[in-house]
């Protein structure tokens, strides 16, 4: 897939850096991104993915934006309140990047539908706000084989991993049993960082840089400020992956 | 000695990022940090008499103690624990 001289401008500064180059924004171009969520994470991942020129990106979420998402929900704006998530997410990520196709699927993410809703894509970023949709994308991601990027807060804390199908552990493997879903404290700018992080695994990926965040928990402190790397392993009892 | 790594609330529990203990397995590491660090308790334990976890994650070497013997999980030295909640906002 070649790219345009108009792409070949936009991503200058990117190409320019020789790990990457054109071959790793070609591969970028060819690329379809499920963003699963259009909520903090979903919102900076988004934006970044957007602007790095993933060639295809879907936003899948159900809700309505509300007027308690505007501390982190950075691509829904006080204007959008009411409107979906997707449709005002889809709307500003077109509008950043018109060199890229986006996709909005309003629909709940199921059991039943989730194969469905992932039809033709490439990676999943989990942008989720609970486990049990976490979960249901996790098994999905291995049935496909496709690579799952994950990422979760709370207050000033945030986490993320890479999970590659039969390569690394995946989401059960560390976190066996779902915790009792509540609405949970999230400062505004954790989930920035950690979809910012999502969005440059996902970009590493598809380059084919390494090291990834495989076999490894990010854990990141915006109190104490610090980045921690827990190595993770597989689980020959995982319900899920099955080690 | 077992070397501990708290995140999040343990962390701030213990006022400490890193603890290093003797013990032969989970449950006497759990009794050690109940019994030095008070406040770790309330986010540790769900029942005292049986002993009885929160839904926390506990790794051992990076594998979840679920998927090993749980609280009777055999410790060695220089082996490494990680506890942290699992945490899932968006
Ligand atoms: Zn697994």
């Amino acid at each position: 897939m070649t790219l345009t001289n108009r792409e070949l401008t936009r991503y200058d500064r990117q190409i320019r850096m020789q790990e990457f180059g054109k071959k790793g924004q070609e591969n970028l171009k060819k690329a379809h991104v499920v963003v699963a969520g259009a909520g903090g994470l979903g919102s900076s991942a988004g934006i970044y993915l957007a602007t790095s020129g993933i060639g295809h990106i879907s936003i899948i979420d159900h809700e309505a934006v509300e007027l308690s998402n505007l501390n982190r929900q950075i691509l829904h704006w006080e204007r959008d309140i009411g409107k979906s998530k997707v449709e005002s997410a889809v709307e500003k990520l077109r509008q950043i990047n018109s060199d890229i196709e986006v996709t909005d699927i309003e629909k709940e993410i199921k059991e039943e539908n989730v194969l469905e809703l992932l039809k033709g894509a490439d990676a999943i970023v989990d942008c989720m706000d609970n486990f049990h949709t976490r979960f249901i994308l996790n098994d999905a991601a291995l049935k496909l084989n496709i690579p799952f990027f994950h990422g979760a807060c709370y207050g000033f804390e945030g986490r993320a991993t890479t999970i590659i199908p039969k390569k690394t552990p995946c989401l059960r493997c560390i976190i066996p049993k779902s915790p009792p879903e509540k609405k949970v404290p999230i400062m505004s700018t954790t989930p920035g960082t950690i979809g910012t992080i999502q969005a440059t695994e996902v970009i590493k990926f598809f380059a084919g840089i390494k090291p990834l965040l495989t076999s490894k928990l990010l854990i990141y402190d915006s109190w104490y400020l610090t980045y921690d790397l827990i190595k993770i392993e597989r689980n020959r009892k995982c319900p899920s992956c099955g080690g | 000695m077992v070397t501990v790594r708290l995140f999040g609330v343990f962390r701030e529990a213990v006022g400490q990022k890193e603890v290093n203990i003797f013990s032969k397995n989970v449950r006497e590491l759990v009794e050690k940090l109940n019994s030095k660090h008070e406040k770790i308790v309330p986010f540790l334990i769900k029942n005292t008499d049986p002993l009885e976890l929160e839904d926390n994650i506990i790794l051992v070497n990076g594998r979840s103690i679920w998927f090993l013997d749980g609280l009777e999980t055999a410790l060695t030295d220089k082996d490494i624990v990680s506890i942290f909640s699992p945490i899932g906002g968006g």
